[in-house]
């Protein structure tokens, strides 16, 4: 594996690879990467029309690879920094290490004073469009808006029978939605009925890809914890702190109430669960919301409401996911790249992606009942958007990230007591910033 | 013949010690290209600590003029730091016991169930073949597409396997691949599946192999069964049985695709082997020199073991 890759990187070093392209006479093809999803699907029918509106001088071709092919042919492509695509969508976290390698244009001269600019949310702004070296440089621009939705059954919430008896046990009425982390641990409590195979809660326990780092962090902030200190890039004492172990406490309480094969659930499983009808709540990314009030996959999908999750004891905070757009340093093109983002971003287009199942960072449309009309978890998007809030896009991504899914989960299935975990972590994670901070 | 030498060299306008070293030409060059290139560069560059994130690094930079916007680095030489850092890392060698449970568990269960198909296959019987080619199926397909149909298999909720156990043996959820104590063995259980038919192939044409008389000898001498195969098939086919083992060892030390597509190395890194972590640190960390040096002790333990037992081999072919 590594050997194959050296050998890769190895070949260049010695001068076969060309190192670059030069432009194309004539007609231009514009190359896209994204991954192969209902925002992506949507992109590339949005890119389709870039041909005529240029008069067939330029063309936008969108690749979709599968979610980690999408990953490792950037990641490829910024080793080996060759040309290969012109915009790059990535995942909002993965920018820290596209600026670091130089592979990814200064937009800010490019983009920076665009009028579309002014329509980007400004509570996803500082992520979207956020500068990993903290000098106040643009490098990528919003395509997909994401964040974390509470999807509950509407129907058994509303449910008369329930509302009763659930106020009989608890003393207070149902929330419909969930208004609480407390609120939902008592629900999903009430609704666990594992012997008819019915659960209370799930969401993303599972060590693939960001899935636990990203859905405990929202629940983290909103007990007042913190992942790190990006000023002083501290994680010591503050993964670890008193408050990041209770709100690691209460997390893992949740579990009790989830599915059984928790341990290792991510996007498919905790989809599944709420699709199939065994949980009662589920939390998931907006984007991977589709296939849950889509008749042919779904038992539930006219049973199902969506929320913004529910604010902690302390505050309250959603985790946001999505993807910006970026321009690859070795692209021929830029400034045609720089065009058709621009061409993107107009009335005609940013809608073609929404009714396409896109989610657009343009505010415009997320807050018209046009787009909430589109898909029923919409309206909730828009809604999560004064309470969003990302970890991390620097150079040392994946490193904190690799220890932080593994001992997060480690921390939740008890393969390690919290504490222990999450001192290693924190001590983990300030010798990975420290290593490239200092 | 000096004469007939240079006949043959006017026929054909070449020697036969060219010709010679002309098809063996494909084969250095690719050598040479393929992995006498990337070993020593890989070599080169443990002693380093190289990032590939970090930008090209080209040994002669001269030599090519880069695009603009092409990042040149040059790494700094570290000497033994990166073989130190991989050895004396408490948490590396936590993958390296996982990986040897692996590596015992799954080839040990292989090996008995090869060898038990193919003291079943060695006879004549309706459907032979088309049996045989059923039970070699799973060897065919690519370890990805196992890995990710067992995790479906095996989830609790939804899979057939536990499904099948509770309807059929009353037995209760396992969730095999959701708990640190039987993730691994999730894994084993696919691993089995897809490569019992290769230990199965070469222990019957280890078993086929062995000649009949022997067994009429023994037969004529009344010897038991156990007797037959303790002396005469155990012992005849071990050398090719062992050259299989050689073969699953070296391979499922070096397990990734299953593991991948199950768990992930989850939960935690219970089920994580070397392989993994190995491709976590080069490929989502970028941290070139450190895994190349990682991939250099790992190479040499499976060298290392693959010797042993090579050692074995030949000493039961001397027997």
């Amino acid at each position: 594996m590594v050997v194959l890759a050296v050998m890769v990187l190895g070949t260049f070093s010695i001068g076969f690879a060309k190192g670059g392209k030069d432009k194309d006479e004539g007609p231009i093809t514009l190359r896209l990467l994204y991954f192969q999803w209902a925002p992506g699907n949507a992109l590339a029918k949005t890119a389709a029309g870039y041909e005529a509106f240029t008069g067939g001088k330029v063309k936008a071709e969108t690749e979709l690879p599968g979610f980690n092919e999408w990953y490792a042919k950037w990641l490829s492509s910024i080793q080996a920094q060759e040309y290969v695509w012109d915009i790059i969508v990535i995942d909002s976290q993965w920018l820290g290490m596209a600026v670091d390698a130089d592979s990814a244009v200064d937009l800010t001269s490019l983009i920076g004073n665009k009028p579309f600019v002014k329509q980007i949310p400004p509570t996803m702004k500082p992520y979207y469009m956020g500068d990993p070296t903290d000098s106040g440089k643009i490098w990528s621009v919003p395509l997909e808006a994401d964040a974390e939705l509470m999807i509950y059954r509407q129907d058994l919430f509303e449910d008369p029978a329930n509302m009763k008896a659930f106020k009989a046990k608890y003393g207070y009425d149902l929330p419909s939605p969930p208004d609480t982390w407390y609120n939902v641990r008592d629900i999903a409590e009430f609704f666990y009925d594992p012997e008819n195979e019915f659960y209370g809660y799930i969401n993303k326990y599972g060590v693939p890809y960001d899935v636990i780092t990203w859905d405990f962090n929202q629940v983290l902030w909103s007990f007042g914890g913190a992942f790190w200190d990006r000023e002083t890039k501290t994680a010591e004492g503050y993964i670890n702190s008193p408050i990041a172990v209770e709100a690691m406490e209460f997390y893992k309480s949740l579990s009790e109430f989830a599915p059984p094969g928790w341990q290792n659930a991510a996007f498919e499983e905790t989809v599944q669960s709420m699709s199939q009808g065994l949980v009662a709540m589920a939390v998931e990314w907006s984007s991977f919301a589709p296939s849950i009030t889509d008749p042919e996959h779904s038992k539930v999908h006219d049973k199902v409401g969506f929320a913004v999750p529910p604010r902690g004891p302390k505050a309250h905070y959603v985790s946001l996911g999505g993807q910006p757009m970026t321009i690859s340093a070795y692209s021929p093109y830029q400034q045609e790249a720089a065009d058709f983002i621009e061409w993107f971003y107009e009335s005609e287009q940013i809608w073609t992606f929404a009714e396409n199942h896109g989610h657009p960072a343009y505010m415009d449309v997320l807050s018209s009942q046009r787009f909430w009309d589109i898909l029923p978890q919409n309206k909730a998007l828009y809604e999560a958007l004064p309470y969003v809030r990302d970890i991390w896009n620097i150079p040392v991504y994946n490193e904190l990230l690799q220890a932080s899914q593994e001992l997060l989960n480690s921390a939740v299935t008890g393969s390690k007591p919290i504490k222990e975990a999450l001192d290693e972590l924190a001590a983990k994670s300030q010798s990975i910033l420290d290593g490239f901070y200092k | 013949m000096g004469e007939t030498t240079k006949r043959k060299k006017t026929r054909r306008g070449i020697t036969d010690k060219q010709l010679k070293y002309l098809f063996l030409m494909p084969c250095i060059v690719l050598l040479v290209f393929l992995i006498l290139y990337p070993l020593i560069w890989s070599a080169y560059l443990s002693f380093t600590d190289y990032r590939a994130v970090q930008g090209r690094f080209r040994l002669f930079p001269g030599l090519v003029k880069e695009k603009p916007g092409v990042k040149q680095i040059k790494p700094n030489a570290v000497g033994f730091k990166n073989y130190k850092d991989v050895l004396r890392d408490e948490y590396i060698w936590k993958h390296y016991r996982t990986t040897g449970k692996f590596v015992i568990f799954s080839v040990l269960v292989q090996s008995i169930i090869g060898l038990g198909l193919a003291l079943l296959f060695n006879r004549e019987f309706k459907g032979k073949g088309i049996i045989t080619t059923l039970i070699l199926a799973p060897m065919m397909l690519s370890p990805v597409v196992v890995g990710m149909f067992w995790r479906y298999m095996l989830e609790p909720n939804w899979g057939v396997i536990d499904y099948a156990l509770n309807t059929f043996f009353g037995l209760p959820r396992i969730e095999w691949l959701a708990h640190e104590k039987t993730a691994l063995f999730g894994i084993i259980i696919a691993d089995t599946w897809m490569w019992s038919p290769f230990m199965f192939l070469f222990c019957l044409a280890g078993v086929s192999a062995i000649p009949k008389y022997l067994y009429e000898a023994a037969e004529v001498n009344k010897a038991s069964g156990w007797f037959m195969f303790s002396h005469i098939t155990f012992p005849l086919m071990w050398p090719l049985m062992m050259i299989a083992m050689i073969f699953r060892t070296m391979d499922a030390f070096k397990l990734f695709d299953i593991g991948w597509g199950m768990t992930q190395g989850g939960p935690g890194f219970s089920s994580q082997t070397v392989s993994m972590l190995l491709y976590r640190d080069a490929f989502l960390s970028s941290k070139t020199g450190v895994s190349c040096a990682f991939a250099y002790i790992l190479l040499i333990l499976i060298v290392a073991l693959s010797n042993i037992y090579i050692k074995y081999l030949l000493k039961a072919r001397a027997r």
